[in-house]
């Protein structure tokens, strides 16, 4: 078995591979890094950043309610369209357009720099899809709204790299990971998830909490329904379902819903969960 | 005169072994050892249960995972083994 780690993603990540190259991990090593540059939204010249700043473009004409359309790359296309996605899917509850509430919130730039002070909490954002249109090879914002993509980017990339490195591989994109095939043994690749140890096979899982990405006042977990840093009784989910994607999203969703509600809500979705 | 003041100063000294040896026996009398006194300063019995303080600093909080177990709910037809993980779902 090959394996691999580094840095990136505001993590560490793992690659793991049953009759994979070193090459090949070190190719996926790299395209991650790709992407993170890319969809950072620490990094002005980002292309998450440009379009996010294209709402605020000239072609933003007064009087229109959106910017202008931008043309966006296939992969910043699709993860638009997830986000969509996770909009629906999780009720409203996973919100990529509460970037202006946490940047309010103090979370203004690379977290190794420190919080900056809070400024007033924007009002609730509106529903996903009255801020954010995407076309093929396009996207558009309504003005002042701001994309991030989060632990989405995250979830979809380790779905991504597990299936293009091979049948029997694990990625862990900080924390966010995708066990494809049996591992070493056949029966499943052995992952920590909560005090436990599980095989998983075909199977991923991935964590949500505001224990980490936290200061004084205030953490990264916007609840979309206020507006600002979510009020849960729960601390730290983990789900394992059968993408990454889907994990951090029913992830995010039972945190929010908090302990009375998040089993009801994943008992359906989920083939298991861990709530701390 | 020089007897009669190195007499008192002898019974002067005298007079305060004895008082010392009175006033020491008392106080233990008076203070037995008891195991039920409390621990001084006093323990903390509900620090599992306080909710994580967020850093002054942007140094990450950490969880009161360590002192809360979670409440893991599994799915018929999963497996958990004894082997170590060789990785870990986590918050970052």
């Amino acid at each position: 078995m090959e394996s691999l780690k580094f840095t990136a993603l505001g993590g560490e990540c793992e690659l793991f591979g049953v009759d994979v190259s070193p090459a090949a991990l070190a190719e996926g090593e790299a395209w991650v890094r790709r992407m993170d540059q890319r969809l950072t939204r620490f990094n002005p010249w980002s292309e998450l950043s440009r379009f996010n700043d294209s709402a605020f473009t000239p072609r933003s004409e007064a009087g229109r309610r959106f910017g202008g359309w931008v043309a966006v790359s296939r992969d910043l296309e699709l993860l638009l369209r997830e986000s969509l996605r996770a909009y629906v899917e999780s009720d409203g509850l996973v919100h990529a357009g509460v970037l202006p509430a946490l940047r309010a919130a103090g979370y203004t730039r690379d977290f190794d720099a420190g919080p900056t002070a809070p400024t007033a909490a924007p009002p609730a954002p509106a529903p996903l899809p009255e801020l954010l249109e995407v076309r093929h090879g396009g996207a558009r914002l309504v003005k002042g709204a701001a994309i991030d993509l989060g632990g989405i980017a995250k979830g979809w990339m380790a779905d991504r790299l597990a299936e293009h490195l091979g049948t029997n591989v694990l990625v862990n994109l900080a924390g966010d990971l995708f066990a494809r095939g049996g591992g070493e043994t056949g029966e499943g690749w052995p992952v920590g998830f909560g005090d436990k140890t599980l095989l998983l096979k075909d199977m991923a899982a991935a964590t949500s909490g505001t224990t980490k990405r936290a200061w004084t006042g205030g953490h990264h977990l916007i609840d979309p329904r206020t507006g600002v840093p979510a009020q849960s009784d729960l601390s730290e989910v983990s789900v394992f379902v059968s993408t990454a994607t889907a994990a951090e999203i029913y992830a995010k969703v039972a945190l929010l819903l908090g302990s009375r509600d998040a089993p009801k809500w994943l008992e359906s979705r989920s083939q298991g969960w861990s709530l701390t | 005169m020089t007897m009669d003041r190195a007499a008192a100063l002898r019974a002067g000294a005298a007079l305060f072994a004895a008082a010392a040896f009175v006033g020491s026996a008392s106080y233990v009398v008076a203070h037995p050892k008891n195991d039920a006194a409390p621990l001084q300063p006093p323990a903390e019995t509900d620090l599992a249960l306080r909710t994580p303080v967020p850093s002054a600093t942007a140094t990450p909080a950490r969880s009161a995972r360590a002192t809360l177990a979670p409440r893991i709910t599994l799915a018929p037809g999963v497996k958990p083994t004894v082997l170590p993980g060789i990785t870990f779902t986590h918050v970052s």
